[in-house]
C-alpha cells in the first residue's frame, strides 16, 4: 500500500495516469468526492455528481441530507416522542446550492463537443470529405444495461472517441457505509452489484473479518464457497444472456439462459430469505443455517441440471455464424494494456493472462478445490464469452467438490451480535467476484462505524478500457464491447 | 508467501530509496508513505524494476479530526500495487 | 456447413416449445386451464418457467422476507415487544420508530404504546428480526402492499404490524417449533 499525505488547503498530487493509465476514473472520483486535484490528469471531472453539486461529499465535514447529525440519526427522525417525517426537516430547496462560479444558465457538460466538426485535413489528402459527428448513446438506451451514457465521435460509423458518462445511479454508498454500523452494511452490499449478492456479502465479510481477526467455522466456509460459485454461474449465465441481446437476439436466448438461473435464486431464497438481496453472510459465519432438503435440492440441480443447460448453450451458441461474426476480432486489446488499465476478471483472462484471485491469493478455502482458470487468447469478445462459458463450467465444478466436502457442524464463530468490535486498523481484502477484482478497503478507528468503507467496483474499473476497446471499430461494436465488459450500474454507481 | 511478504517489508524500501532518492517518508508493518512529488517516479520504478504492474486500488481518506492528524496531512491517497506475474501485494 | 449455428438455435427453440405442452401434460391439473393458482416449480420441471402472475402465484419458502410484523399473544392478547430498542439500532435504513410506554409515574415500562415501519423506507433485510431478543418481530410474507400514496399508507403504525402468533406459526413451521423448544428448554434450566 502507498501512501501519500496531504494538506487540508490545496490538497495536490501528481496523477499516476502516466504509470497506469487505470487510474484515470478513481483519480476522477477521489477528485469528485474528496476534492484532491490531480496534477497531469487527462480529463479531470466530476464522474459521479453533477457540475453544479457543491461541495465534495465524502470529505468528513460534509453531511447528508438527512443525517445531519454525528453518529445516529436517531435524535434528528424522533423529535419530542413523536415520529416526524424526514422530507420536513429537510428542505430540499436549501440543498440545492450551487459551487461558487456556477451558472445553471450557461453550463456546458464537460463532456463537451461540438455535435458536427470538420475533420481536420479531411479534405484535400484524397479522401472523401468527411465530419465528424457526435453520438450520444444513452442515458437510457436498452442495451446499456441501465443508465449508462456513452459520447461517441464517429467518422462515418467509425468510433474515433467514447467517453463513458455515468453518475445517474449514484447514492453515495460509501458516505452511508461510514454512517452505518459494520453489520448495517452487509445488506447495502448486496445493492452493489445486484446480480451477485452473494459475492458482495462475502468480500465485505472477509474485509471486516480481516480486521476482527476471526475465521468462520469450516461448515460456514463451504457454505460461502457453494453460494459464491453458484453466484458466479447467475452472473455469467447473465452476461452470456445479455450479449446476446445486445446482438440483436432480443430476450429469448436470454431467457434460455437464465432458466437454470431461476433454479439457484429459489435456493438462495430458501436459504437467506430473498432471491437477489440475500444478505445472507455474518462476520465469522452467516446468519442461519441451509434448510433441510437444501443441499439434495442443490445436488439435482448441480449435477444434473447445470451441466445439462451448459451442454446446451454451447451446442447452439458456440458455434453459431452470427456470434462468430460479431464478435471475433471485436474489441481488442492486449493483456498488458488490460494490465495497464486495471482490468480485472474475464476480460483479463480472455487475453491469455491466467489471472484469477482465487487462485494466485487464495481466500476462504478455495486451496481445496481443484478447478481450472480458463486460457483463451483472442482479446476479443468472442474469447470474453468462452471465458464466461468455461468459468461456468468450473464454478459448477466447484460447488460439486464443496457439495461432496461438505461436514456438519457450527456455523457462527463466536456470538452473533448486533454490534461487533472491530480493532482501530486497516484491511484490504480482495476477491474474484464474477464481474472482476472486488475489493473492499476498511479503515477502523475502534467506533462502531467504519472510519473508511471503500468499494473497489470491478463494473467501474473495468471502464477504463471501453474507449481503447472502442476506438476504431463500427458504432454497432461499442454495444457488444460494453456487454461483453458485464457491468453493473449499481457497481459501476455506487 | 508470508516468507516474501516478510522479507518485502524489510529489505525492500532501502532498495528503493536508492532508486528514488527521498520517495520513502516512512513505513510501517503494511504501507508506505510517499512523497507526494516523488509519486510517479517511484511508481515508474515500482512497475517497471519491481514487477508491481497492476494499480488495483486508488482512493482517498479524510482524516479529519482524526487521532494523531492535522491540517497539514489531513488527506490520504491510499494505492493498492499487485503484481499480476507473482500475486505479491505490496507490503499488504 | 455455413447456416448449422442457426439450425441448432431452432432447433432448442423448437425442444423447448414441446418442453412446456410435455410438462403440462404430465401435471393434473392442468395450468392452461387456469386450474393452478399456486405454481410450485422444482428442480425437476422442465418447461416454461414463467408465471401468469397475478392469477398464477409461486410458492413461498419459509424464510421468505418481506416487511416486518410484530407478534402478539394468541390467548393473553399481550405484545411480545418489550420496547428494548434494538430492531430500530440495527435497521439500517432506520425506518423503526418506537415510542416506550410510561406507567402514571412517567417511569418507562417495557412495552411499546407506538411502533411504525417505514415500508418506503425499509430494505427487507430482517436484520430487525434476526436480532429481536424476544422474538417479537418476525418478516411478514404478504408482498401485496402497493399503494396510491407513499404517507400516510405506507407507514404501518403498531396495530397494522401486530399479527397473532398462531399466523406466524402457520406461516414459518419449523421456525416456530424450533423456537418454542429453545424456549421451553430455557425456562426449563430456569426452573431447576
Ligand atoms: S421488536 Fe424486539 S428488538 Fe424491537 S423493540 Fe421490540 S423487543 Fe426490542
Ligand atoms: S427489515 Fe431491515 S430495513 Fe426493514 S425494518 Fe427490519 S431492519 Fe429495518
Amino acid at each position: 500500500m502507498l501512501k501519500a499525505r496531504l494538506p487540508a488547503e490545496t490538497p495536490e498530487l501528481p496523477s499516476v495516469t502516466p504509470v497506469w493509465p487505470g487510474a484515470e476514473l478513481q483519480e476522477d472520483e477521489i477528485w469528485d468526492l474528496y476534492g484532491i486535484k490531480f496534477d497531469g490528469h487527462p480529463f479531470l471531472r466530476r464522474i459521479l455528481m453533477w457540475d453544479g453539486f457543491n461541495g465534495h461529499p465524502m470529505r468528513k465535514d460534509w453531511k447528508e441530507a438527512f443525517f445531519e447529525e454525528e453518529g445516529k440519526p436517531f435524535s434528528s427522525r424522533w423529535p419530542e416522542g413523536h415520529h416526524a417525517w424526514a422530507e420536513d426537516r429537510v428542505p430540499w430547496h436549501g440543498n440545492v446550492n450551487y459551487p461558487d462560479h456556477f451558472d445553471p444558465e450557461t453550463w456546458k457538460e464537460p463532456v463537451t463537443f461540438e455535435a458536427v466538426q470538420d475533420e481536420p485535413g479531411g479534405n484535400g489528402n484524397g479522401r472523401l470529405h468527411t465530419q465528424r459527428i457526435v453520438v450520444n448513446m444513452g442515458p437510457h438506451h436498452p442495451s446499456t444495461h441501465g443508465v449508462f451514457r456513452m459520447v461517441a465521435t464517429l467518422e462515418g460509423e467509425t468510433i474515433i472517441s467514447l467517453k463513458p458518462v455515468m453518475g445517474y445511479l449514484h447514492r453515495n454508498h460509501e458516505k452511508i457505509g461510514e454512517r452505518n454500523t459494520f453489520i448495517m452494511n452487509i445488506p447495502y452490499t448486496d445493492r452493489l452489484d445486484y446480480l451477485s449478492s452473494m459475492s458482495n456479502n462475502l468480500g465485505y465479510v472477509l474485509a471486516v473479518e480481516k480486521l476482527m481477526g476471526i475465521k468462520p467455522p469450516e461448515r460456514a466456509e463451504y457454505i460461502r464457497v457453494i453460494m459464491a460459485e453458484l453466484t458466479r454461474v447467475c452472473s455469467h449465465l447473465w452476461s452470456i444472456g445479455f450479449l446476446l441481446n445486445d446482438l440483436g437476439a432480443y430476450f429469448t436466448p436470454a431467457l434460455y439462459t437464465i432458466r437454470e438461473r431461476e433454479l439457484i435464486l429459489d435456493l438462495f431464497e430458501e436459504a437467506s430469505g430473498a432471491r437477489m438481496l440475500c444478505n445472507y453472510m455474518r462476520f465469522g459465519g452467516v446468519t442461519r443455517d441451509l434448510p433441510t432438503g437444501w443441499l439434495e435440492k442443490c445436488n439435482t440441480v448441480v449435477f444434473d441440471r447445470l451441466p445439462r443447460a451448459i451442454d446446451e448453450l454451447e451446442r447452439y451458441l458456440t458455434n453459431n455464424e452470427i456470434i462468430l461474426a460479431r464478435c471475433k476480432g471485436v474489441g481488442y486489446l492486449s493483456a498488458e494494456d488490460l494490465v495497464r488499465y486495471s482490468v480485472s476478471g474475464p476480460m483479463l483472462r480472455a487475453s491469455g493472462l491466467q489471472y484469477d484471485i482465487r487462485k494466485v491469493e487464495p481466500y476462504s478455502i478455495y486451496d481445496r478445490f481443484d478447478f481450472e482458470v480458463p486460457k483463451f487468447d483472442g482479446c476479443d469478445v468472442y474469447d470474453r464469452y468462452r471465458v464466461r462459458m468455461f468459468e461456468v463450467r468450473q464454478a459448477v465444478k466447484i460447488v460439486q467438490q464443496a457439495l461432496k466436502q461438505i461436514p456438519e457442524g457450527e456455523i457462527q464463530t463466536g456470538k452473533k451480535a448486533y454490534q461487533v468490535r472491530v480493532p482501530a486498523g486497516e484491511a484490504y481484502a480482495r476477491i474474484e467476484a464474477p464481474k472482476g477484482e472486488l475489493g473492499f478497503y476498511i479503515v477502523s478507528d475502534g467506533k462502531p462505524n467504519p472510519y473508511r468503507y471503500r468499494v473497489r467496483a470491478p463494473s467501474f474499473i473495468n471502464l477504463n478500457a471501453l474507449e481503447p476497446m472502442c476506438i476504431g471499430y463500427k458504432i454497432a461494436d461499442s454495444v457488444i464491447v460494453l456487454g461483453a465488459i458485464d457491468i453493473v450500474l449499481g457497481e459501476t454507481d455506487r | 508467501m508470508s516468507n516474501t511478504e516478510a522479507t518485502i517489508t524489510v529489505e525492500v524500501p532501502a532498495r528503493w530509496q536508492d532508486a528514488v532518492p527521498g520517495a520513502v517518508l516512512s513505513e510501517d508493518a503494511n504501507s508506505v508513505v510517499v512523497a507526494p512529488e516523488s509519486l510517479v517516479a517511484l511508481c515508474t520504478y515500482l512497475r517497471d524494476h519491481e514487477g508491481y504492474d497492476y494499480l488495483s486500488n486508488v482512493t482517498g481518506v479524510d482524516y479529519l479530526n482524526f487521532k494523531g492528524r492535522d491540517a497539514s496531512n489531513r488527506f490520504e491517497v491510499v494505492y493498492h500495487l499487485y503484481s499480476t506475474r507473482g500475486a505479491v501485494a505490496l507490503l499488504c | 456447413m455455413f447456416g448449422l449455428g442457426v439450425v441448432k438455435g431452432f432447433g432448442v427453440t423448437l425442444k423447448r416449445f414441446a418442453d412446456t405442452y410435455i410438462d403440462d401434460v404430465k401435471k393434473i391439473p392442468s395450468r392452461y386451464a387456469g386450474q393452478r393458482g399456486v405454481i410450485d416449480q422444482g428442480p425437476e420441471d422442465t418447461g416454461i418457467f414463467t408465471i401468469q402472475y397475478p392469477e398464477e402465484k409461486r410458492t413461498l419458502p419459509e424464510r421468505f422476507r418481506y416487511i416486518p410484523m410484530l407478534l402478539r399473544d394468541d390467548e393473553t392478547g399481550e405484545d411480545r415487544c418489550t420496547a428494548c430498542g434494538i430492531c430500530a439500532k440495527v435497521c439500517p435504513p432506520q425506518c423503526i420508530w418506537i415510542v416506550r410506554d410510561k406507567d402514571e409515574n412517567g417511569r418507562p415500562i417495557t412495552r411499546p404504546t407506538e411502533f411504525y415501519i417505514d415500508a418506503s423506507i425499509c430494505m427487507s433485510c430482517g436484520l430487525c428480526a434476526e436480532f429481536c431478543p424476544f422474538d417479537a418481530i418476525k418478516m411478514n410474507h404478504e408482498y401485496e402492499l402497493a399503494a396510491f400514496d407513499r404517507y400516510p399508507k405506507l407507514v404501518y403504525d403498531k396495530e397494522e404490524l401486530t399479527v397473532l402468533v398462531s399466523y406466524y406459526a402457520k406461516l414459518y413451521p419449523t421456525q416456530y417449533t424450533e423456537e418454542e423448544k429453545a424456549r421451553a428448554d430455557k425456562a426449563e434450566k430456569k426452573s431447576k
